[in-house]
């Protein structure tokens, strides 16, 4: 099981982050920041990063209000 | 010359020379400190307030909007008697009277590529307090290029964001979000909605951190960033790897991140739709508000959320003109963007000015949000 901004999702396999954004529809990946536990993946290693099992995923997004 | 703290000042901050870790010393650094706010909103009227009463030396403030009432809901610095005043000449107004002690500079404008160092050049400290990314990348780099600190803070709804940037040589605001969302996908307040207390709540955590840094106090939020989320109470630190080349930048680039004018997208006005609803004509008015903005105005039609319009492709006409309308033309124009795209539509219209226009032009008994 891993977890995606707290929602439980099956783990299946091993997919990059990269992958994994776009398995769960998040379109553009511009502005959006993800985390694995407490540590966000710079973008550059999104296609190295695999996720594992009881990953905790968090995906920020860039909100510009003020 | 020595700095040093007058009787008046003694008794003003009193509670900040007895606590252990700010003392005279901590309070004459704040009194020698320059703080430059962009932004005079909903975060900045909380930023501003601590950072008045705490006995910053120097403020500056930019803003260079006028009060509305759609923003006493949550601009705490205003108030009734403030609407359509210029906010930076109130919040000084205001500022000066909860201290006298504090020098503040204005700057009535927009921070462009054009005036950014020049202005950012003379403080120390840049805090966070506007509404849109182009002016956030922009201060960003700024910061980079003058090596200054950049205290950020951002909103959304019910959540908020805080983090320090180019602390120490730290992480950078390009190493949590290496370039902006795209513009159809930029809500800001205007058109979302924003929780009143938020930004206060946010606006104060700013505060605080640029307090701490000034007196170097506690552990700084630098390569971290803090997000709360009003709603549940959930908070999280998250950890942010700095990426050096985004200390490297050496000039400042194009932050015009807004939409760009779709030449594609028909609109008319609210003159042209009233006359061809005076005529009859037969046509398809599609709200796709939210269910509770229809409570304020409504032009009656077919309300579908803009959430929801794929799901209700079906009932968007494709005989007649279609003319989508919402608070004030933008979401309606995104709506039908993103139908022109996926869908043969040709018969689509956006109303230029939405409700709001029409509140103007056509009904003055309508009320206008």
């Amino acid at each position: 099981m891993i977890t995606v901004n707290n929602k439980e999702i099956l783990f299946e396999k091993s997919i990059c982050l990269t992958e994994l954004l776009s398995k769960l529809e998040i379109k553009s990946e511009k502005g959006v920041a993800v985390a694995i536990h407490n540590n966000i993946i710079p973008k550059h290693q999104w296609n190295e990063y695999f996720i594992k099992d009881n990953d905790k995923i968090t995906v920020i997004r860039a909100t510009q209000g003020g | 010359m020595k700095l040093s703290l007058t009787k008046g000042e003694i008794r003003r901050y009193s509670r900040h020379l007895i606590l252990k870790n700010i003392g005279i010393e901590g309070q004459l650094k704040l009194k020698k400190s320059n703080v430059f706010v962009v932004g005079a909103g909903g975060l900045g009227s909380s930023v501003l307030t601590y950072l008045t009463a705490a006995g910053v030396g120097n403020i500056g403030i930019a803003d260079y909007d006028t009060v509305e009432e759609s923003n006493l809901q949550r601009q705490i610095l205003y108030d009734v008697n403030d609407l359509g005043k210029s906010k930076v000449e109130v919040a000084v107004k205001k500022l000066s009277k909860q201290n006298p002690l504090v020098k503040f500079d204005i700057y009535n404008a927009k921070i462009t590529k054009e005036n950014a160092l020049d202005i950012i050049r003379n403080y120390d400290i840049v805090v966070d307090g506007c509404d849109n990314f182009s002016t956030r990348y922009l201060i960003n780099d700024a910061c980079v290029i003058l090596n200054k600190i950049f205290v950020y803070g951002a909103i959304f709804q019910f959540e908020g964001q805080v983090s320090v940037f180019n602390y120490k040589n730290g992480p950078t605001y390009r190493c949590l979000y290496p370039e902006p969302p795209d513009p159809t996908d930029m809500p800001n307040c205007s058109e979302i909605g924003v929780f009143g207390a938020i930004p206060g709540l946010v606006g104060t955590i700013q505060a605080n951190e640029t307090i701490k840094i000034i007196t170097g106090t506690g552990d700084i939020l630098s390569g971290k960033l803090f997000t709360i989320n009003a709603l549940n109470f959930e908070t999280n630190i998250f950890n942010i790897n700095k990426f050096e080349a985004n200390s490297n930048i050496k000039e400042l680039g194009n932050y015009d991140y807004t939409c760009e004018e779709d030449s594609t997208i028909k609109e008319i006005s609210v003159v042209e739709l009233k006359k061809m609803m005076d005529n009859n004509e037969d046509l398809q008015i599609i709200d796709i508000r939210e269910p509770n903005e229809l409570i304020i105005s409504t032009l009656g039609g077919e309300l579908i959320p803009m959430e929801e319009i794929f799901n209700n492709i079906e009932k968007i006409s494709k005989a007649k003109p279609a003319i989508f309308i919402c608070r004030n033309g933008h979401r309606s124009r995104f709506v039908i963007k993103l139908l022109q795209e996926n869908y043969d539509y040709k018969n689509l219209f956006n109303l230029r000015g939405g409700l709001n226009d029409w509140a103007d032009l056509i009904d003055k008994s309508m009320t206008k949000y």
